[in-house]
């Protein structure tokens, strides 16, 4: 008997240490709600079956580095319940990004976490590895004003600085269209061989383009994502020192890339004319 | 017309899909391409009449417009968005680049959430109102910048109850009677069988855009309603023909998503695809999708290894609880499993295993296990291996 239980336990404590990331069900106490009782009756839903509860939806999410979901219910009689979703991504850099993919620069803008939008009924932000989501069908003032409420105690909850991914500041604010800031995990412009980059759109004057910025641990890293689209313009690497190069992207138009270290600039939507204006934009990023 | 199976369609795919094409009894029509040496396959969307090539675009997350040109430019006519796609970015994208195009040279599908649908049950709420609908529909348009969209549909119906929603169908046919739309569809990811059967049934849907791939439980009677529909003169639209698009949850092992196209595309009653580009090799290979269905034979391959890995993920198909001579949930020790093993969450794996008292093997007295699992699961190894975290300590875990 003895032997039987530690034959069960090895394996299985081996595997909760291997995965202790994702071992806690919500990874914050998710608080009471005044007034409303507090029911989980949903299953945790993850990247297997995030489908089932959101549908087409959940290939955003997965793409995004989606961990888990966790639901639960506020109810107060039959008709007032408030659901709070919580969204669990791999990083806080993933959870903006989800979170920036769904929100639009017309949106109510909140200061909720590090940054949420409101509308009648609903509640959404992010903070930490998190992407909230709040919501009521109901019209009652009381469940309407639960959700506000149930967002300060989630927010308070969370254990995480309220700040924007930091590589963020690196984009140059002038020009730079406000709430429209993303995070693009894969196919970057199109290509399968870029990913993992922050997005700026940007209105200058008459000119409108998108600046990418993509930012890595190592320079390793960017060398080779150059070395595999210069390889495929047909460019070579060592024609280019100055970490710079401008070239007409057969799918996209003109494209002006710019590397340093472990800093990679894209900027696509302007032409060779306007060179100056990219010139500036890149050297605001890398100095 | 003779229904296919799934193991039909792979086995048509073996002697090509022309032969197919001739045998299902020219539902589709072959039509010379405008671009491409290869001729494009053009299917007819049932009773709208639209004729359109096999391979359409679905455009969810997509945010290149560079890359929908190049759509354009390889022959694609077909773009399927959505009213909550992107916050609306994708509408407006697709409006700023169609201003540069004859509005008959592309056709356009977006879908309306109604709002207040109980996610579980699919049923609508008292928040379910025309209103919204409606007013969302006009976001739509505005950020399209159209004086029409092609099709309207009502979008992630689960039941019938939704597509029956008196005030949004009435709006949805008020829209159609004033030239806004030219057709009125419904978009359905689950329950589909039920939702087509009550479009058929009720007769003046014009278009359905189902969930369509190898690997549901169901497909059996997914062909069967899809073979209804086209009879009925139901446009047959795809989507989700990659079944998920990767085998594990790290997005390390990506299943063959031309395989999974062509697959779905052998079946005639399927009129077109709208696969999710975000690529321009993607698009690449969808291109050469439109102009040749015929499977390879590591397509077969891969589509064969695809159907038979079943994952972790039990759909609760629930047929198993009929077969369990010892009246076991199933379903439940499936989720357990998933919950420890594919999830690495032992704690809610524990807890829902205590809440079942399903003991520390209840599988122990029965020699020949009777469920025939609809994914293939090893059901009575699994509730062994998982009933033995009922031993674990609780201070182990939390």
């Amino acid at each position: 008997m003895k032997n039987n239980i530690v034959r069960a336990i090895i394996p299985l404590v081996a595997l909760y240490f291997l995965f202790t990331y994702t071992a806690m069900p919500q990874g914050f106490n998710v608080p009471d709600l005044d007034g409303f009782k507090k029911e989980s009756a949903y299953p945790v839903y993850t990247p297997d079956d995030l489908w089932d509860y959101i549908n087409g939806g959940a290939d955003s999410y997965n793409a995004l580095g989606f961990t888990d979901l966790t639901i639960f219910e506020y109810k107060k009689g039959k008709k007032n319940i408030i659901k709070l979703e919580i969204y669990r991504h791999r990083s806080p850099e993933m959870a903006f990004g989800i979170y920036a993919l769904e929100r639009a620069p017309t949106y109510n803008f909140i200061e909720r976490g590090v940054q949420g939008y409101s509308g009648e009924g609903f509640l959404n932000f992010f903070k930490g590895v998190y992407y909230i989501k709040i919501y009521t069908y109901s019209k009652n003032k009381k469940a309407l004003d639960g959700v506000e409420s149930l967002a300060l105690a989630v927010d308070k909850a969370i254990d995480a600085k309220n700040m924007f991914p930091a590589a963020l500041n690196l984009f140059p604010a002038e020009g730079r269209k406000i709430n429209e800031e993303m995070f693009v995990s894969e196919n970057v412009i199109g290509h399968s061989f870029l990913s993992d980059a922050y997005r700026a759109s940007y209105s200058v004057g008459e000119k409108s383009f998108i600046v990418y910025l993509f930012e890595r641990e190592n320079s390793n890293d960017i060398d080779s994502m150059i070395q595999t689209y210069m390889s495929r313009q047909n460019l070579d690497v060592e024609n280019q020192p100055e970490g710079k190069a401008t070239f007409e992207d057969g799918y996209n138009g003109v494209i002006f890339l710019a590397w340093k270290n472990n800093l990679m600039v894209l900027i696509s939507g302007l032409d060779s004319a306007d060179s100056d204006l990219a010139v500036d934009c890149i050297s605001r990023i890398i100095k | 017309m003779k229904r296919l199976d799934r193991r039909s369609f792979i086995r048509t795919g073996i002697s090509g899909a022309a032969s197919l094409a001739v045998a299902s009894g020219g539902v589709y029509a072959m039509t010379p391409a405008k671009s491409g040496n290869e001729e494009v396959i053009y299917r007819t969307l049932g009773k709208t009449g639209l004729k359109v090539p096999i391979v359409s675009m679905g455009v969810m997350r997509a945010d290149n417009p560079s890359l929908v040109k190049a759509a354009m430019e390889n022959g694609i006519i077909h773009f399927d968005t959505a009213n909550g796609y992107q916050g609306g970015r994708n509408e407006k994208m697709l409006g700023d680049i169609w201003k540069d195009y004859p509005r008959e040279s592309f056709i356009v599908a977006t879908k309306v959430k109604p709002a207040g649908v109980e996610r579980r049950t699919g049923l609508p709420t008292e928040a379910t109102t025309a209103d919204d609908f409606l007013k969302k529909f006009e976001e739509s348009m505005e950020r399209l910048q159209l004086e029409y969209v092609d099709i309207l549909y009502m979008h992630s119906v689960e039941s019938k109850e939704l597509a029956r929603h008196k005030d949004i169908v009435k709006a949805m046919k008020k829209l159609k009677k004033d030239g806004r739309v030219k057709f009125i569809g419904i978009s359905t990811h689950s329950n589909e069988v039920e939702v087509i059967n009550t479009m058929i049934e009720d007769g003046f849907w014009d278009v359905v855009l189902t969930r369509y791939n190898f690997n549901l439980t169901y497909l059996e009677e997914l062909n069967d309603a899809i073979s209804k529909a086209n009879a009925a003169g139901l446009g047959i639209v795809a989507m989700k023909t990659m079944a998920g698009g990767f085998f594990d949850k790290e997005r390390t092992q990506p299943i063959n998503a031309t395989a999974a196209l062509k697959w779905a595309l052998n079946n005639p009653d399927i009129h077109t695809s709208i696969p999710g580009m975000t690529a321009f090799n993607m698009l690449d290979e969808d291109i050469k999708v439109m102009k040749d269905i015929r499977m390879t034979e590591q397509e077969k391959r891969d589509i064969h290894i695809a159907e038979n890995t079943a994952g972790l993920f039990c759909t609760t198909c629930n047929n198993c609880l009929e077969k369990c001579t010892n009246e076991l949930p199933v379903p439940d020790l499936m989720r357990a499993f998933m919950y420890a093993y594919g999830y690495a969450n032992l704690e809610k794996a524990q807890t829902l295993l205590a809440d079942l008292e399903t003991g520390l093997d209840p599988c122990v007295d029965c020699s020949d296990c009777q469920v025939d699992c609809t994914k293939g699961f090893d059901v009575r190894t699994k509730i062994s291996d998982i009933s033995r975290l009922n031993q674990v300590p609780k201070d182990f875990i939390i």
